[in-house]
């Protein structure tokens, strides 16, 4: 069975880029941040939530998009959404709670958690 | 009186494809609870059993979700999966849920059954007399 086209070396790739930048960042003044006022704009979520999708062997790029739900459109059952959960929060380097991943079922909602997350890196 | 339902069936190797790519100690604490987290980490190290110990609370976990949907929706860590023998010697095995909501509920009744690679887990969720 080949499950591991999934993009696990470029996410984990990315992860460590990220806290690279984020050791980096750190010798900054904290204000840099709060000024910043949510570091990351939303096309950058939209692509980077999007390249997370597509690192999943069932999702097909072609149906993919962010309005895409889960399971309706992309096939996804309940164990795949745990894991895109799990991706996103590798990707922006942050932890979902259980209550509101549960409300996370669309590309959509998934992009609107990070853009009000303030820790989202 | 019964409230309702629910069964789940998973493959073990889709537990192995998720522990493979995310990590067995991120999925674990994704799934378990504050009370289940222990005993995981004291389970013997050999991955096929801990991959067991997970693809039974994934599934006994789903389970319960469906037979108390949509009355409630309980989160990973509200429910704890205590074995065959976990409470006292010969106990049947047995589900927990401890969440605010749960007062109008009663016990939950949980079955677990395993063949080669798939678990299938079936839960009886109970209400108490009004």
């Amino acid at each position: 069975m080949s499950f591991l086209r999934l993009a696990t070396r470029p996410a984990a790739t990315s992860a460590r880029a990220f806290l690279a930048v984020r050791t980096a960042q750190r010798q900054f003044p904290v204000a840099r941040w709060y000024s910043a006022g949510g570091a990351l704009n939303k096309a950058d979520i939209e692509s980077r939530v999007l390249n997370v999708l597509k690192g999943f062997e069932k999702v097909d790029p072609a149906k993919l998009t962010t309005a895409s739900d889960f399971s309706k459109d992309l096939g996804l059952d309940s164990l795949d959404a745990v894991e895109v959960v799990m991706a996103v929060e590798e990707e922006f380097t942050i932890e979902i709670p259980d209550t509101e991943a549960d409300e996370i079922q669309t590309v959509q909602q998934a992009i609107d958690y990070i853009a009000k997350t303030p820790e989202a890196q | 009186m019964i409230h309702g339902l629910g069964t789940d069936i998973v493959r073990l190797s889709r537990i192995v494809g998720i522990v493979e790519r995310r990590g067995i100690d991120s999925f674990a604490k994704k799934i378990l609870s504050t009370e289940e987290l222990p005993h995981f980490q004291a389970t013997p190290h050999t991955k096929a059993l801990r991959v067991r110990f997970l693809a039974v609370r994934w599934a006994v976990k789903e389970a319960a979700y469906k037979a108390l949907y949509p009355t409630l929706k309980p989160t990973w860590g509200d429910l704890t999966f205590y074995p065959l023998h976990a409470l006292h010697t010969g106990s049947k095995p047995q589900l927990v849920l401890r969440t605010e909501d749960a007062g109008e509920f009663g016990e939950l009744h949980s079955s677990v059954s395993h063949d080669g690679d798939y678990v299938l887990a079936s839960v009886i969720a109970t209400k108490k007399p009004s």
